[in-house]
């Protein structure tokens, strides 16, 4: 019988103390086993509660203790959490897993896994040595917080800088449970974090060249930091798609890497389907690495990807047809580049020059289809019909495929280009054209060309002068049906997804001089070993429905001033719209409520605006906590300016407000 | 320009009559509102006649006074009266254009010239539905009847109506029957009617006017329902003078070529920039002095005053420049050209082939596929606009996902359009009933795209509309669609896109099936007019002048809304109009108007039988004491073998509920 602790306290150097919830598998204290450890700031008493224990509880059933900690600031632990991957937190991180390996009950040998920032430190502590961590299996999540995380995306500001930041002033501005704090202390210790809280996204906008800040935190800075077991999950229509491609190249130590169709969800509840018994494999990770039973785990092919077949467009796949395959190690000699050239609105094998150069001025709405970088496989969340923004981008189309051609990695397209703007971006989609003329967006990359030469140092354009950009597109597995098509698309714009540049810029390209290096894969006879469906899991839901939940993911236009409004509300928070719900275990009712909305016009980049506003809720008897953050940022030529406030209430008091007002000059973003 | 100039000193003094009642052969009475010459009894005068359903008491009332006194002042009787089972007449209206409302109008016609402050001569004007029953009086040959201004009307009502374009069936079938539902279902005034008898005639009313749009969607082919009122059956029974009015941007203007092409009596045509409105208040501008060219054919053909206007051209029509596209436009600039006669004009017609990479003059044998989402139309404007709303077409980039294009080299030199331009191919159709839509725009040199004409074919009425034809299946057929008739320059250096698409919504519904179209030997006729000396040595029409139009109130402000909403999740796109007047109260009555107005139009890209159109309207009706109240929602929704229509109604008193009704029917698809 697994003996659940719902509060440790885990102590830190500096006295401060970390609160953890604890699954000790049957004579664990007798008998001391390894640990697995998950390490994140989003409360491990409530709003990660349920999918704790969906994952927990297996992990001490194979005979694992394993623990859930609130990073300091966070959740039930004491202290402030100033930033994302800040040095103290991974400093923490070495300290828990420390005092994990000194316990009774653990054997010494520590594992870390998590999803996203789970993931991220997982990489970032794994790269401090600690001496009793032996193996990590970061999900979703990067080596290069530049390349790849929510703030750019292919050096570009991304919108998601501003959302997420404004998703974590909301978890920042959330209390420690009474219940676990004490009565006496849960107020000063909310006071404490409420005072020292600032509005990340302009912090993080302080910084927008690839600076010491997004070196921090990254492994790619020194690969051989790392020489531990990883084992990497990912999939295709989450963020984080070419960091497996990267530490297949570089990490020195043994690696699997496992990429499926998921979107950012663990691949037990992965989605779009199919699923994979996520929580299986991953104890057949642990058992190899921590406690040396041989699992023939290693013995496989290291790197398994879901090669997924041509779908009609669809915000909300609930399934990805396609096949597994495996590969030895990458590159691949499965895989080969195959050039197409962009010629005269065609693509293909060989050049043709000396047709006139193509030109594009995109409106600022293009790229409205897109979706979000990162699904969360909220309905509507991935790229819709990419014919809805046909208009807006130069077009370079093959001949519909005679055979169905299979492609795994990262395309790259090269493109000589020139800008009538010192400061502009080039957005490129690959699109899977069906015969019946839908459009499936299969994967894109972004190129701010004010880094060309430096990403350190930008560096405005000469108006008019032909430059040579990569825009790499980001990695993928995707098997192209018979009779369909590729098609590129080159952009100025790419809203909502991106931060428009600050004019509108017309784009011109060379024909017959361009290229996109396609990673195709030959047709191997693939025998993958078969991946298990997660198994059912008995029991009762704990969670009683307060309050159903409800959404709206639309775009809508405004057809007299053209105007166009992207608007991503949920009553249910940031991972679906489940409404109001109480924990039956411990009594707590939770209801988050999220309202995103991005606007801009066609014709005008200082136009975009993006808002966000927030309603939380605690409530146990006679405890009752509401926040209210709300944020916004807008842009001139020269500034971005963020504007965002909270409010919090204590029962019927106002208990806290803090407004923050930055205007923060633009440097080539 | 624009400016209209108002006008308070007339040859003649003014005195309105406020309200009379004309008798009809079975004793129901007419009510009408006269402006006449305060001496028309010592010097009678023609009467100008404008009958129509839409209330001369606070419906028509905001142009009636800019037009009637003018009239009036010009040494005509301006009358103005509301049709049978409208307004403050009594008895009740069962239908646009029928029979019963042609044999009113000639008694009223034979009224009016028996009147002592008439001379016997009567002219019928009206824009819209009282365009449309002075051609169709106008065949009936009343002998009092001198001539016509028939404006924004057609000769047609299968062709160029809110029913039909080329087979197709317009949503305006279901957005014009809804709003037409709303007036019919409104209450006379008390002020007129009798405190005593208003809320019976309103009952009377509620209880038998009914949802007309019924009877139109039951007939859905072109059949007897269609052929009654439309004078293009026999031409040759219109004898007196007509002189047909329209604009660009209206809906009805193919039928002003048509008029002239066919009518055998004295007839002239004028063609403006305008939407659905009179010239001299329309817009887009510019507007002219309307009023004075009325009086100038008033005068010519009920006075017998040689004003020359029947000396000059036939047909004045005004050629739009280039402009960037806007939903909205304040001004279209262009210039006025003439043709002598339309019939005798003959066009040059310029012949552009598409092809696997764009449109050139050299036919080419490719096949072209067609297969566009139930969403192609995106750009398109309202069917019929009034111009004064951002409603109209906006960026024909706006389809380029959608429709099929095919774009010309820049051209080497201006040219400009008058005319049809038609579109043909040899199809083949994947579905025995399929919906063919081709656009005509140019680009200019930013890439912007702006809509110049567009036509849409029912493929099954490739051969008539009368006797719908399921297309064969694998065999190509000969397709001709006709495009509206346009007046548009393009510049030297813009290239223009013919688009092609299956679907043109929220234009034309769907069809019943997803169809796959197959085109050979596509061409695109234009119709190109050489530009002549002659047209820069056109007189200049003189500016917009009006009578003072009438004192208002504003209580709220109005308000308008076009937007398309993609739903993510579902993947629907909903193009939602919504327009409030806001309230406002007429000071030489009393009664303060507010009217909402709510056009909600879904489609699922993938999905032609989820079309669904829904039409709310709020009419509002107060002064003192006496409130009325009008709430109206009907439903149509284009299922594969039903048009399922859905209505209700709410009128209420300030005492409560008059009267509800609802309306539940499937209608059986017909080849449409």
């Amino acid at each position: 019988m697994t003996e659940v602790i719902e509060t440790v306290w885990i102590p830190m150097p500096d006295g401060t103390k970390l609160a953890a919830r604890l699954w000790l598998p049957d004579g664990a204290r007798s008998n001391p086993v390894p640990c697995i450890l998950e390490y994140i700031p989003y409360r491990r008493r409530d709003r990660t509660r349920m999918r704790d224990e969906a994952a927990h509880p297996l992990l001490a059933d194979a005979g694992y203790a394993a623990i859930r900690v609130d990073q300091r600031g966070s959740g039930d632990s004491d202290g402030v959490m100033l930033d994302e991957y800040a040095e103290v937190e991974t400093n923490d991180g070495v300290d828990v897993i420390a005092w994990i390996a000194e316990q009774s009950w653990c054997d010494g040998n520590v594992g870390m896994f998590g999803k996203s920032w789970g993931a991220y430190n997982s990489f970032q502590v794994a790269a401090r040595r600690p001496p009793a961590l032996k193996a990590i299996a970061p999900v979703m999540g990067t080596d290069d917080r530049w390349l790849e995380d929510i703030h750019f995306y292919g050096g570009v500001l991304a919108s998601d800088n501003f959302w997420w930041g404004s998703i974590m002033q909301l978890y920042n501005a959330m209390p420690p449970d009474p219940e676990i704090v004490g009565a006496d202390r849960w107020r000063d210790m909310w006071r404490e974090r409420l005072d020292a809280m600032s509005f990340w996204p302009a912090q993080w906008l302080q910084h927008q060249t690839r600076d010491e800040m997004w070196r921090r935190g990254s492994i790619s800075v020194n690969y051989e930091d790392i020489d531990i077991p990883v084992y990497f999950f990912g999939g295709w229509a989450d963020l984080f798609r070419d960091t497996p491609f990267r530490i297949a190249q570089k990490l020195k130590g043994p690696l699997k890497v496992l990429m499926g169709p998921w979107a950012h969800l663990y691949p037990h509840e992965g989605v779009p389907g199919p699923r994979m018994d996520f929580l299986g494999e991953l104890i057949r990770f642990w058992d190899h690495t921590l406690k040396g039973t041989d699992t023939g785990l290693m013995d496989e092919p290291p790197l398994r990807f879901y090669i997924q077949d041509s779908a009609p467009p669809s915000g909300s796949h609930k399934l990805r047809s396609g096949r597994w395959v495996e590969e030895q190690s990458w590159p691949s000699q499965n895989v080969s580049q195959t050039m197409l050239w962009l010629n005269d609105g065609t693509l293909e094998t060989s050049p043709v020059p000396g047709a006139p150069s193509m030109s594009v001025c995109s409106p600022q709405t293009f790229g409205s289809a897109g979706g979000d970088m990162c699904s969360f496989a909220i309905p509507g969340d991935m790229p819709g019909d990419c014919r809805i923004d046909a208009a807006g981008a130069l077009c370079f189309r093959t001949a519909p495929y005679d055979d169905a051609i299979d492609i795994l990695g990262q395309p790259l397209l090269r493109i000589r280009v020139a800008s009538d703007q010192e400061q502009a971006f080039v957005a490129a989609l690959l699109i899977d054209e069906a015969p019946n003329g839908t459009q499936t967006l299969i994967t894109r990359g972004f190129a701010n060309l004010m880094h060309r030469s430096s990403e350190t140092s930008p560096e405005p354009v000469i108006p008019g002068e032909m430059m040579e950009i990569d825009v790499p597109l980001h990695g993928i597995g995707y098997r192209l049906a018979r009779g369909h098509r590729f098609l590129v698309q080159v952009a100025s714009a790419y809203w909502p997804i991106l931060w428009p540049a600050p004019r509108p810029v017309t784009l011109t390209m060379e024909t017959g001089t361009s290229t996109l290096a396609l990673p195709v894969r030959r047709d191997v006879q693939d025998a993958p070993r078969p991946l298990p469906e997660p198994a059912k899991r008995p029991g009762k839901r704990a969670v009683t429905k307060i309050r159903d939940g409800s959404m709206d993911r639309s775009l809508r236009t405004d057809l007299a001033t053209g105007e166009v409004t992207a608007r991503f509300f949920l009553d249910g928070g940031v991972f679906g719209p489940v409404g109001r719900l109480r924990l039956d275990d411990i009594g707590t009712e939770l209801g988050d409520v999220s309202d995103r909305i991005y606007r801009i016009r066609a014709d005008d980049p200082l136009s975009c605006q993006a808002s966000m506003h927030q309603h939380s809720v605690f409530e146990r008897q006679d405890w009752r906590v509401a926040i209210k953050t709300s944020s916004e940022m807008t842009a001139t030529e020269t500034e971005f300016h963020l504007k965002a406030s909270v409010t919090c209430w204590d029962g019927e008091d106002q208990f806290h407000h803090v407004d923050w007002d930055h205007v923060i000059p633009r440097n080539g973003m | 320009m624009d400016e209209i100039l108002i006008r308070t000193d007339f040859p003649r003094e003014v005195r309105e009559i406020e309200n009379t009642w004309i008798p009809m052969p079975d004793g129901t009475l007419l009510a009408a509102r006269i402006w006449l010459p305060k001496d028309a009894e010592e010097d009678p005068v023609p009467a100008i006649l404008e009958y129509l359903p839409y209330r001369k008491r606070d419906g028509t009332v905001e142009r009636d006074h800019l037009t009637h006194p003018y009239f009036a002042g010009f040494g005509y009787a301006g009358v103005r009266v509301d049709m049978r089972g409208t307004g403050d007449s009594e008895g009740v209206c069962l239908g646009e254009y029928l029979a019963q409302e042609q044999d009113d109008c000639l008694a009223v016609i034979a009224w009016l010239a028996e009147q002592p402050w008439c001379s016997g001569k009567v002219g019928m004007i009206g824009i819209s539905w009282g365009g449309f029953n002075g051609l169709q009086v106008a065949a009936r040959r009343p002998s009092a009847l001198g001539a016509v201004i028939s404006l924004c009307s057609t000769d047609d009502r299968y062709a160029d109506d809110i029913h039909f374009m080329g087979g197709c069936m317009l949503t305006d079938k279901l957005s014009w029957g809804a709003t037409a539902f709303s007036i019919a279902n409104t209450p006379p005034d008390p002020a007129i009617v009798g405190e005593g008898r208003w809320r019976d005639m309103w009952l009377e009313r509620l209880e038998n006017n009914g949802l007309w749009m019924l009877d139109w969607f039951r007939h859905q082919r072109r059949d007897a329902f269609y052929a009654h009122g439309s004078v293009c059956e026999d031409y040759s029974d219109i004898s007196i003078p007509v002189y047909m009015v329209g604009g660009w941007a209206d809906g009805y203007t193919n039928a002003i070529l048509r008029t002239l092409q066919h009518l055998p009596g004295p007839r002239k045509g004028l063609i403006g920039p305008w939407g659905h409105k009179y010239p001299h208040f329309a817009k887009p501008g510019p507007r002219i002095g309307f009023l004075q060219e009325c009086l100038r054919w008033w005068d010519q053909h009920l006075k017998c005053h040689s004003t020359g206007i029947m000396d000059e051209p036939e047909l004045r029509a005004w050629i739009q420049d280039p402009s960037p596209p806007a939903p909205h436009h304040q001004t279209r600039p262009g210039y006025w050209v003439a043709e002598p006669s339309w019939r005798d004009a003959a066009p040059q017609i310029w012949s552009l082939y598409p092809n696997a990479s764009g449109m050139s003059d050299e036919p080419d044998p490719s096949a072209l596929s067609i297969c566009s989402p139930e969403t192609a139309g995106a750009g398109s404007g309202v069917w019929c606009i009034y111009g004064l709303d951002p409603d109209g077409p906006l960026d024909q980039n706006t389809e380029a996902g959608l429709m099929t294009s095919f774009e010309t080299e820049p051209l080497q030199e201006d040219i400009a359009l008058l005319g049809f331009p038609h579109f043909r191919a040899e199809v083949e159709s994947s579905t025995a009933q399929a919906n063919l839509a081709a656009t005509l725009s140019s680009l200019d040199d930013e890439g912007r795209a702006t809509l110049i004409s567009y036509g849409v074919l029912n493929l099954a009425h490739r051969d008539g509309h009368s006797d719908p034809k399921p297309m064969p299946h694998g065999q190509p057929e000969t397709i001709s669609v006709q495009l509206n008739a346009c007046g548009q320059r393009i510049s030297k250096g813009q290239r223009l896109r013919l688009s092609l698409s299956s679907a043109y919504w929220p234009v034309i519904w769907p069809a019943q099936d997803r169809a796959k179209l197959t085109l050979t030997g596509a061409r695109l006729d234009l119709p190109v007019r050489a530009i002549r000396d002659s047209d820069r040595a056109l007189p200049e029409f003189p500016g917009p002048e009006s009578a003072t139009p009438m004192a208002t109130k504003t209580l709220t402000e109005g308000s308008f809304r076009r937007t398309r909403t993609i739903d993510q999740v579902t993947g629907v796109e909903t193009t939602e109009m919504h327009s409030a007047t806001g309230a406002e109260t007429h000071l030489h009555t009393g009664i303060t108007v507010d009217y909402e107005n709510t056009a909600t139009f879904s489609i699922h890209p993938g999905d032609p039988n989820s079309a669904t159109g829904l039409q709310r309207w709020r009419k509002s009706y107060a002064r003192g004491e006496w409130k009325a109240n009008l709430r109206t929602e009907v439903s149509v929704r284009a299922l594969a073998e039903v048009w399922r229509i859905e209505a209700s109604l709410t009128a209420e008193d300030k005492d409560g509920i008059v009267l509800r009704r609802q309306w539940s029917e499937d209608v059986a698809r017909d080849f449409v």
